[in-house]
């Protein structure tokens, strides 16, 4: 009998799951919230147009007391995280009020942020909070890719520099970087560039439609051609992975950890089940008791039932559905279906598996030459 | 000498969850999980007690010798020194 303390690190020399690992898969499994996404705003100084934002005409944003009355009972809901997400949560003025409430009630807190309005004042203020980490939205390796995209002229210098002030108080940044048509041949020097700052750089090959249906930004989705490439082994060291291996479903409660890890809230204080899935559940302002709420609402019953059929249905069914990241958020919001497979997914799931196939075929024949 | 009493380093964020604390040190970006012995010893840290006294409510509890706790916390608050945990 002794107190031991596991650290997180790679998994067991045994094979065992790591200690982490472990923990968000009984969130998963126990519908165990650990982290609660905060869109605190909708204003923004960037005009990406592939945002997934759909501001409400006239609605009311809450006030820093009743962000900071949410917080309190999301803290006592269990969740360790808090993630200030938007819009641009910087273009609040009481953010780094808001950022202490929540680091006063014990959250590790994490920003998303498109790094603009970082200058060397605002990351003296991040250095004092000491957030968990600060996530950076990245569009391109060169200024005019990444201008086009945000909108705003400047704005690559801005950010980097921004990026740079953060650094120098070293402070963990991580750089994500959306992809598109318009920076999909830059992924290798936003990698460098990220190393050079000392950032983690992470990918995601799927672009969304807005929260109200409009699939607007689809248009700027990366092409078929290159999304091959970027599921064979020419972008390993980017992906990670040799080649995409399948998921083994066998230990799977649900598709994802929608209405269980995580949940997410608008400016207006309505929160969904995770930031993809808008079923409004409710009202943080109106729910007193967010630990009972979790447990009896309705819809998020309902998107906990769905997340569980998914993998035995529509995965199940789909030829390709092993190497398929699937979001019911947006098979809703583009097919009026949460368990319909959606033209991204498919696209995704095709060229993995196909990349996959080739990968095996490669090394069967590599292990017959070496006999 | 008087031992000072342990205190939680201001940045580690924790939560208990299933019986057991998972904490979070942000400068060092590490995750770290504690069994049930481990996060009742988390839980007493509270800034007011010494690591005698927190081993003592140990021994009461889990009907151990006070220098068999006294030494395994010892032990512990080490580690929790190691990953920047405490003050």
């Amino acid at each position: 009998m002794q107190a031991k303390m596991r650290n997180e690190g790679a998994p067991g020399s045994d094979g065992s799951v790591s200690p982490y690992t472990d923990l968000v898969a009984r969130s998963w499994n126990n519908a165990m919230p650990m982290t609660a996404l905060w869109e605190i705003t909708y204003a923004c100084n960037h005009k990406c147009t592939f945002c997934y934002n759909a501001p409400t005409k006239g609605a009311r944003e809450l006030s820093t007391q009743e962000i900071k009355d949410g917080l309190k009972k999301i803290a006592d809901l269990g969740c360790i995280f808090i993630v200030f997400s938007g819009g641009e949560p910087l273009t609040r003025p009481d953010f780094f009020e808001l950022a202490w409430e929540a680091k006063r009630l014990g959250f590790a807190i994490r920003v998303y942020t498109n790094g603009y309005l970082v200058d060397e004042i605002v990351a003296k203020r991040f250095k004092e909070l000491m957030p968990f980490e600060i996530e950076i939205s990245f569009h391109g390796s060169r200024p005019e890719s990444f201008d086009r995209l945000t909108g705003i002229p400047g704005s690559f210098h801005r950010v980097v520099q921004g990026i740079r002030n953060l650094r120098a108080h070293d402070l963990k940044v991580n750089m994500k970087t959306p992809i598109t048509k318009w920076n999909q041949e830059e992924l290798r020097g936003i990698k460098a560039l990220g190393d050079e700052l000392g950032c983690h750089v992470e990918f995601d090959p799927t672009i969304t439609p807005r929260d109200d249906g409009d699939t607007s930004p689809l248009a700027l989705q990366p092409d078929m051609e290159f999304l091959d490439r970027l599921w064979s082994s020419e972008f390993a060291d980017i992906t990670h992975e040799d080649a995409p291996v399948p998921r083994n479903d066998e230990k799977v409660t649900a598709v994802c950890g929608t209405g269980r890890s995580a949940i997410a809230l608008d400016p207006y204080g309505n929160f969904y089940p995770c930031v993809q899935w808008r079923r409004k559940a409710g009202n943080i302002k109106d729910v007193e008791d967010l630990r009972n709420f979790w447990r009896v609402s309705p819809v998020l019953n309902e998107v906990r039932r769905i997340a569980e059929e998914i993998p035995l249905t529509t995965l199940k069914d789909f030829e390709f559905g092993r190497f398929a990241s699937f979001c019911a958020g947006v098979a809703e919001v583009q097919t009026g279906d949460p368990k319909n497979i959606y033209p991204q997914l498919r696209a995704n799931a095709e060229v993995r598996a196909a990349n996959h196939a080739k990968f095996i075929t490669i090394q069967s024949r590599q292990s017959e030459g070496s006999r | 000498m008087l031992e000072a009493p342990l205190r939680k380093h201001p940045d580690a964020a924790s939560r208990n969850y299933d019986g057991e604390a998972f904490i979070v040190v942000p400068g060092k970006g590490e995750y770290n999980i504690l069994n049930p012995i481990g996060t009742r010893v988390w839980d007493l840290i509270d800034g007011q007690r010494t690591v005698v006294e927190i081993a003592r409510v140990i021994s009461d509890e889990y009907a151990v010798a006070q220098e068999v706790a006294e030494a395994d916390v010892r032990s512990f608050v080490d580690d929790l020194k190691k990953h920047q945990m405490l003050a």
